[in-house]
């Protein structure tokens, strides 16, 4: 390819004036070459038989590479490559895995500049103040805590002279351990985020180190789910609901069902109805299905159902959307693959952010009953506890065995109040008591 | 090529066409050497800079070898050259190494000037070649200077300052002819302006570029005496040179020739389309091509046949292959290079980071 | 053994030093030999050395002085004076793509032992285009020196040296100090380049300039003395090379900076003095490096504006006060 300008760097070629094998004379021309100025002839420099056609038409090549091959008297034609020239390697895209990277159940900020602002350790609450160069010099050689030092330049900046006049009257000198001599937040070590300063109370203590004792240093996603836990539960008015459903009907249908699924290699589960259910029963209490924003309550028509899925290492909640068109199968087969890949940490983002309402199953663990978190900003959590058989009465007043699950609701107090709540887990009850209504 | 048709004019010069030899076959067969080899550099360069080897600009001189071949047969040990970018012929026939001129314009550190000037900076200055320069018009001053200095250091030589018709609008150009001829009254300023009028400055004619095309005749305004030179013609720019040389050299006052001349190439190796002139016209001036015309008399005359002449063009195809390969195989300028030359008697000085 | 002599004097007589030690030493300038020179500083040398040494050229600036690039070239040592350094643009191309330039591109083949002198700077009410002061302009260009000194002991001194570099010198004079007087050493006071001056010890602030500046900086010393502080006055004198050492020392030593420049703010020597200062004594400084330029105008006529386009006094004690942390005045 031909360097046709002083900046051109490659070239088209266009098309081909001659055939391969063709022969040629000195200022045949012999192709079409395109650059970003221009379309122009190239002419053959040389006589002789145009043996290898090595660039194809259309191809884009580099200034410098060969495109063709005049063969003279007495000369070899060259091994044919494998791409008609170098090829620029090109970049793949790569997609990076997503999923364990991201596995938190939020967005969280970026700690490194909280670690930084940690790092001050002068005691003020923002970690930040404004010192000149030489000041901070002066007050590491001689063991100055600047906290105790007023700035009298611009914007409170400590500046010499108020270093000078702290070193001459003494009254900046850190403390004998090392540490500043402030009522305040200690250092915290430097694997902890400075974030949980803001949702712990004023003082933690410090590790005690003492033999037996062995400190744990909270994951991120600990972290994370730690501060969400904590913020729900300071901001959000909890109240709670719990109903006794009978099982039996629901138990006895899905057994049916699942024979039927059988050779389809589909099992439904207890917590695929009662997800359902709870989609169902919604449907005529909509201020349980939103969410609480800045300007208000924001109800959701479809029903977006978060499940919750212990993980080793904490807790993530993945979505089935819009659940309520769902049927029992593919509810059954969303949730397993949801299930395992959390547990494998391949989820997506799209698939565990978001949701309407969340359903959280502790039954496989024996629970008589318990109340959930709400994970804000949604306006509701069911807590789904185990199966007790246990006597009960039926219509007639005989004592029959029976299948009863407690169902827990914890809901907004801001968008729900006791009532809605109490009559939504009705709703629920009386849903799976009568599984037909789930096909509704 | 006609040869009843024994003078004819080319702007205003009279042209020889009767294919006589004026001086002797020996000589003639020279310069044709010469010529052949500067032709052989130049297309070689050529496909270099479209292989992408040379960079930045390259300014070739084919069409034009009986100016320069011409001037510096009469060049003596101890004058000087400078000339503007259009430099290769004049550094070629002062007698650098070919090897070393390819090797600097593939931006080696075998080159000329150590690869840190590329085609526009050939400098060789024990062989008298005083640059080189990238600016038109910029090194006539300094041609000037030069000039001046011999007769201040109280020598005989003299200086050879060639520039083209675009230089003669520059500023530049007016106040060095009207410095030397100021002190050409002293004989003070041994200069030859040597004018390589192609017609065109870069894309524009001499036509569009002055009133008063008489390119020569503008040293009237600054008191230097002056004449004209079919350019195409090798011999007859060897006799007025060796003639004006003397002159110069003598009477230690500047001096200007205008070579009428023709670049077949185009300005410069991004000048694609030429839309500035005709396909016609190039053909027209390729008819006149200095080194056919050598050929014509060289074989009219029996002096040298065919064969031969292809001969003396093998070799110096041969030898400029050579140079070619010699660039190709030279490694680059080492990083170090990069602050060395910048002042003198202090490398590594300010530069460093 | 030293007397006291004008600037012009000083300058001079460097100049007749070196015409009589080395015959290559030619000065070239318009109407520096019959004339005596606009400024007088050749007063007389025509007579004394005749054509042949004492040029006087027609008005052609890139002429004169690219054939001077020439001459030095060829082994000739030429003091080309620019009338005024406001008419160098003219001879820009020659000094800056060629002088500058030409033995990086020739490989080292040849060298430029030129010197380029004239009255540089404003202050006399000689408008725009008469007004420039050039040290960061050519400042700029690796290949060229560029000097500025103050004193008539330096500009001796400094001329010598400019003359016996193989390099072409920028040699920015003083103007409006021509008449100043000062010490000067006798005979051969070569002084390095590369080397700043310290005008005035201090420990409280350094203030650094060139130029005229100094003066001013001198002035606003005396002035901050009667507050306490002691400013410490650089006089940079040597742009390129420019020395780095001397100003950071001080830096570490006084803690606070104010830089002087009669030129515009925009891609000054200040600014270059404020990056090295940052680079190279951060830890030592208390209070961000101030800048005092002249004001972004071309230069004005009337004699009232004309001193407020260039740096005052005040806005020197004022940018002192500023990194004192005191209260302006």
């Amino acid at each position: 390819m031909p360097k046709m300008g002083d900046a051109m760097e490659e070239g088209t070629l266009l098309k081909w004036l001659k055939s391969e094998g063709e022969e040629v004379s000195e200022g045949d021309p012999i192709a079409e070459i395109e650059t970003d100025k221009v379309t122009m002839e190239l002419e053959a420099e040389d006589e002789g038989t145009l043996a290898q056609l090595i660039a194809s038409e259309g191809q884009d090549v580099p200034v410098g590479e060969a495109i063709a091959f005049i063969q003279g008297e007495g000369e070899e034609v060259p091994e044919r490559s494998e791409e008609g020239g170098e090829a620029e390697e090109t970049e793949e895209g790569g997609e990076e895995d997503g999923g364990a990277a991201q596995a938190t159940a939020t967005e969280t900020e970026a700690p490194e500049e909280e670690e930084i602002r940690g790092q001050e350790a002068d005691g003020r609450a923002d970690g930040r103040f404004r010192a000149s160069p030489i000041v901070r010099r002066l007050a590491e050689e001689n063991d100055l805590d600047l906290s105790k030092i007023d700035g009298s330049g611009p914007a409170g900046r400590i500046v010499e002279r108020d270093v000078r006049a702290a070193m001459e009257s003494g009254t900046a000198q850190r403390t004998e351990d090392g540490k500043a001599d402030v009522v305040a937040a200690p250092e915290q070590p430097q694997a902890q985020p400075a974030e949980m300063q803001g949702f712990q109370p004023a003082r933690l203590p410090e590790p005690t180190e003492e033999p037996g004792t062995q400190l744990v240093e909270p994951t991120r996603m600990m972290q994370v789910i730690g501060e969400r836990m904590t913020e729900s539960k300071q901001h959000v008015p909890h109240f709670y609901a719990t109903v006794e459903v009978r099982m039996d009907a629901a138990l006895a249908l899905r057994k049916q069902l699942n024979e039927q699924l059988e050779a389809e290699g589909i099992k439904l589960s207890v917590n695929d109805f009662v997800m359902k259910a709870c989609a169902v029963a919604l449907r005529n209490y909509p201020n349980l299905n939103a969410l609480y924003t800045t300007r208000g309550v924001e109800l959701h028509e479809k029903v977006d159902m978060a499940m919750a899925v212990a993980l080793d290492q904490g807790l993530i909640t993945p979505v089935i959307r819009d659940i309520g068109s769902k049927g029992l199968a593919a509810i059954s087969q969303e949730s397993k693959d949801l299930a395992m890949r959390a547990r494998e940490g391949k989820l997506q983002p799209e698939e565990y952010q978001g949701g309407t309402i969340t359903v959280s199953n502790m039954g496989m663990f024996g629970i008589e009953s318990f109340t959930a978190i709400i994970n804000p900003p949604q306006a509701a959590i069911v807590a789904v506890s185990s199966i007790a058989k246990r006597p009960d009465y039926d219509e007639n007043g005989e004592v029959v065995p029976a299948s009863l699950m407690k169902l827990t609701l914890s809901a907004d107090h801001r968008i729900a109040n006791g009532r809605d709540g109490a009559l939504y887990m009705a709703e629920v009850k009386r849903v799976l008591e009568n599984p037909v209504m789930l096909m509704v | 090529m006609s040869a009843d048709n024994e003078h004819s004019e080319v702007g205003g010069v009279e042209t020889r066409e009767d294919g006589a030899i004026a001086t002797s076959s020996e000589r003639l067969v020279d310069l044709y050497r010469e010529m052949a080899l500067i032709r052989a550099f130049e297309e070689a360069c050529q496909r270099g800079f479209r292989q992408g080897k040379i960079g930045g600009y390259l300014h070739v001189y084919i069409g034009q070898e009986a100016v320069a071949t011409g001037f510096l047969e009469a060049f003596q040990e101890g004058d000087r050259v400078v000339t503007a970018y259009r430099d290769h012929a004049h550094a070629l026939l002062l007698g650098s190494d070919p090897k070393e001129v390819m090797a600097e314009l593939y931006g080696r550190e075998t080159g000329l000037v150590k690869g840190k000037g590329g085609s526009m900076h050939l400098f060789d200055v024990e062989r008298g070649l005083m640059g080189g320069y990238g600016i038109v018009g910029g090194h006539i001053p300094l041609g000037v200077g030069i000039a001046y200095a011999m007769r201040y250091h109280e020598t005989d030589h003299i200086t050879q300052l060639y520039l083209g018709d675009g230089a003669m609008s520059q500023g530049a150009f007016h106040e060095a002819a009207n410095l030397a001829g100021l002190w050409g009254l002293e004989g003070q300023c041994p200069c030859l302006f040597i004018i390589e009028n192609n017609k065109y400055g870069m894309g524009t004619s001499v036509e569009r570029t002055t009133a008063m095309t008489d390119l020569a005749a503008k040293f009237d305004a600054y008191g230097i005496e002056h004449e004209k030179v079919d350019g195409m013609d090798v011999e007859a720019v060897v006799e007025v040179a060796e003639r004006v040389v003397e002159q110069v050299r003598e009477t230690g006052k500047p001096y200007a020739v205008e070579a009428l001349t023709y670049r077949t190439a185009p300005h410069g190796a991004a000048d694609f389309f030429e839309k500035y002139r005709t396909k016609e016209e190039i053909e027209e001036w390729r008819q006149r091509d200095p080194i056919a015309l050598v050929e014509y008399k060289l074989i009219e005359n029996d002096v040298l046949d065919e064969e031969k002449l292809e001969e003396i063009k093998s070799e110096a195809k041969e030898r400029i292959q050579e140079a070619v390969k010699f660039a190709n195989e030279s490694d680059e300028p080492p990083e170090e290079e990069l602050y060395t030359d910048v002042y003198s008697g202090e490398d590594e000085y300010m530069g460093e980071e | 053994m030293a007397e006291t002599k004008t600037y012009r004097e000083a300058l001079r007589e460097a100049m007749v030093h070196e015409l009589d030690r080395d015959e290559n030493v030619v000065l070239m300038g318009e109407d520096i030999g019959v004339y005596g020179g606009t400024h007088l500083i050749t007063d007389g040398l025509y007579d004394e050395y005749g054509p042949r040494r004492i040029m006087d050229v027609p008005i052609s600036e890139n002429g004169f002085t690219g054939a001077a690039v020439g001459m030095a070239m060829m082994g000739m040592r030429p003091v080309v004076e620019m009338m005024t350094w406001n008419f160098s643009f003219l001879a820009a191309d020659q000094i800056i793509q060629n002088a500058a330039k030409v033995r990086y591109f020739s490989g080292g083949q040849v060298e430029v032992p030129l010197v380029i002198r004239g009255p540089n700077g404003g202050g006399v009410q000689l408008s725009a285009q008469h007004t420039h002061s050039l040290e960061s302009f050519y400042g700029h260009f690796p290949g060229l020196k560029v000097v500025a000194p103050v004193t008539p002991n330096d500009v001796k001194g400094m001329m010598l040296t400019a003359i016996r570099d193989p390099n072409p010198v920028i040699f920015l004079e003083a103007g409006s100090l021509y008449g100043t007087k000062g010490e000067v050493e006798d005979g051969d006071n070569a002084v390095p380049f590369g080397k700043a001056r310290i005008a005035r010890e201090g420990t409280d602030v350094t203030l650094i300039a060139y130029g005229r500046q100094v003066d001013l900086c001198l002035r606003a010393a005396d002035t901050l003395a009667e507050d306490g502080f002691e400013a410490e006055v650089i006089d940079l004198r040597s742009l390129r090379p420019f020395d780095e050492d001397t100003i950071v020392e001080s830096v570490e030593k006084t803690h606070r900076a104010v830089a002087v420049q009669e030129q515009w703010r925009w891609f000054g020597v200040a600014s270059e003095v404020a990056a090295i200062i940052q680079e190279r004594a951060f830890d030592s400084l208390d209070a961000p490096v101030e800048r005092v330029s002249g004001a972004e105008v071309p230069g004005p006529y009337a004699r009232n504006l004309e001193l407020m386009a260039f740096p005052s006094e005040k806005q020197v004690t004022n940018a002192a006060h500023r990194v004192l942390y005191e209260e302006e005045k």
